[in-house]
């Protein structure tokens, strides 16, 4: 029922709706956070839907023939299967957002790094650009590597693949 | 028979798939073609019922039928056009921009060749980048320290530095397009070099195969859906590019038509605009989609 507007928002590069959320939401914090989410739920909501619907059939048939409840079923065998899909659409999503903070501050916005950077550049302070980018290069790389010890701490329970 | 018939007295109790199977053949013909086109159908009427809905906004449908149970306050219900415009509107204005005045052509082609000539940079510049750091090792080591950094930021940080560069002409727009585009194209590139089957390498070189014929004979063939892939997502990337890239500086082409109808409150030119883009995406990647499917057609279904 929801995917027609998840394929028709997927394909819609979310930045293009900018004015209109500006319309929407004024150039305060919350159209930020709306180019925000809108950059990052679709990353998530499609690998987490490709989690769940890859998950092992015969673990769940087994399950079921020994009437395990639907609960258990999810929290069990569902949601374990899912994690490394959700974290790979984690942080797909985190690059998203970040693009949605710069963009949206670049666009119409009276503060942030990225209207910093964009007034540096204005200015020709190219020595403060370049430092701006770094810091959002630094956000990026930090937030991946986060991401990356979370995701090891809910996957330390499988079995290491041997490599082939 | 008798068994579908006894599955239906009891109700839906009986869980035996074999039950299943016979009352699903006993099933009224609307009803099975129903489930057969679930997806389409029940797709379709959400998509009308959203459009209705939204269309009911702006006309004050909602706000007229509620009147009577909310008084004065239903006059909420019906917003401005210039806040959501509505799906006549768009149309109407789409029809307008397209054949009557004919104003979105020129901003096409604009946008347009800024794209071509961004993605084609992109495709001439990280294909061959990701290929050679696929297969020399220290060039790989030389250049990711610099592919994983741009990789990590958002290339549009880089906007108010290409601007101070090359102004804001055709260049910024290639260069910004060219620098979100190339990533996914070096990456998928070096992963497809990475992932030859190394066995179908080894037995080419004992027969003393060329390096120019491993990478045209083993290595291209096999990295095909890998460059595609790339490619899609480049398609993608790109299409951000050419509206941020106007959006920031530039006066014509898409992005700054958006840019400029928003700003003047057009809603329905906005959306106009942002449909024009989506439209464009989903071809492209349809076409490439073909491409696909034609060059695989070699390829033994796993």
């Amino acid at each position: 029922m929801i995917s027609p507007f998840v394929d028709t928002l997927n394909a819609v590069p979310r930045v293009t709706l900018l004015p209109l959320i500006i319309i929407w939401f004024g150039i305060g914090i919350w159209s930020k956070v709306v180019v925000v989410f809108l950059g990052a739920v679709i990353p998530i909501l499609i690998n987490t839907q490709s989690g769940v619907k890859t998950s092992e059939a015969r673990f769940i048939r087994v399950a079921r023939s020994f009437s395990a409840s639907r609960l258990k079923i999810f929290s069990s065998i569902i949601l374990p299967g899912t994690v490394p899909f959700i974290f790979t659409g984690l942080k797909y999503g985190a690059g998203r957002a970040l693009l949605g903070v710069v963009v949206g501050e670049l666009y119409a916005s009276t503060a942030g790094l990225g209207h910093m950077i964009a007034d540096a550049g204005n200015t020709f302070q190219t020595d403060i650009v370049f430092f701006g980018v770094l810091v959002f290069m630094a956000t990026g790389l930090i937030v991946v590597a986060l991401l990356d010890a979370v995701e090891r701490r809910f996957e330390n329970w499988r079995p290491a693949l041997s490599r082939s | 028979m008798t068994d579908a018939a006894d599955g239906r007295r009891n109700g839906m109790s009986s869980a035996a798939p074999m039950r299943a199977a016979n009352e699903e053949l006993q099933m009224p013909g609307a009803l099975r073609w129903y489930l057969a086109h679930e997806r389409v159908i029940l797709g379709t009427l959400v998509v009308m019922l959203f459009l209705i809905g939204w269309e009911g906004l702006e006309r004050g449908w909602w706000a007229d039928m509620l009147r009577p149970l909310l008084g004065a306050s239903a006059e909420r219900l019906q917003l401005k056009p210039i806040f959501i415009s509505s799906p006549t509107l768009i149309a109407a204005a789409a029809f307008r921009m397209f054949f009557v005045t004919g104003e979105i052509w020129p901003d096409l082609a604009w946008s347009g060749a800024g794209y071509v000539l961004g993605l084609g940079l992109a495709i001439a510049v990280g294909i061959p980048l990701g290929l050679a750091g696929g297969w020399y090792r220290r060039f790989s080591y030389a250049v990711e320290p610099f592919l994983s950094a741009l990789n990590a930021t958002p290339q549009v940080a880089f906007l108010p530095l290409i601007v101070v560069w090359v102004g804001t002409g055709l260049g910024q727009r290639v260069l910004i397009i060219f620098l979100l585009a190339v990533l996914p194209l070096a990456i998928n590139a070096h992963a497809a070099v990475r992932t030859t089957d190394p066995r179908l390498v080894k037995v080419a070189s004992s027969l003393g195969a060329s390096d120019w014929r491993l990478l045209r004979t083993i290595i291209l063939p096999s990295s095909v859906p890998f460059l595609l892939a790339g490619l899609r997502l480049a398609i993608g990337r790109g299409m951000i590019g050419v509206v941020v890239g106007e959006i920031y500086g530039s006066a014509a082409g898409i992005g700054a038509m958006i840019n400029q109808a928003g700003a003047r409150f057009q809603t329905d030119k906005v959306f106009v605009g942002v449909l024009t883009i989506v439209a464009a995406g989903v071809i492209l990647v349809e076409i490439v989609q073909r491409i696909e499917r034609r060059v695989d057609v070699w390829r033994a279904p796993a």
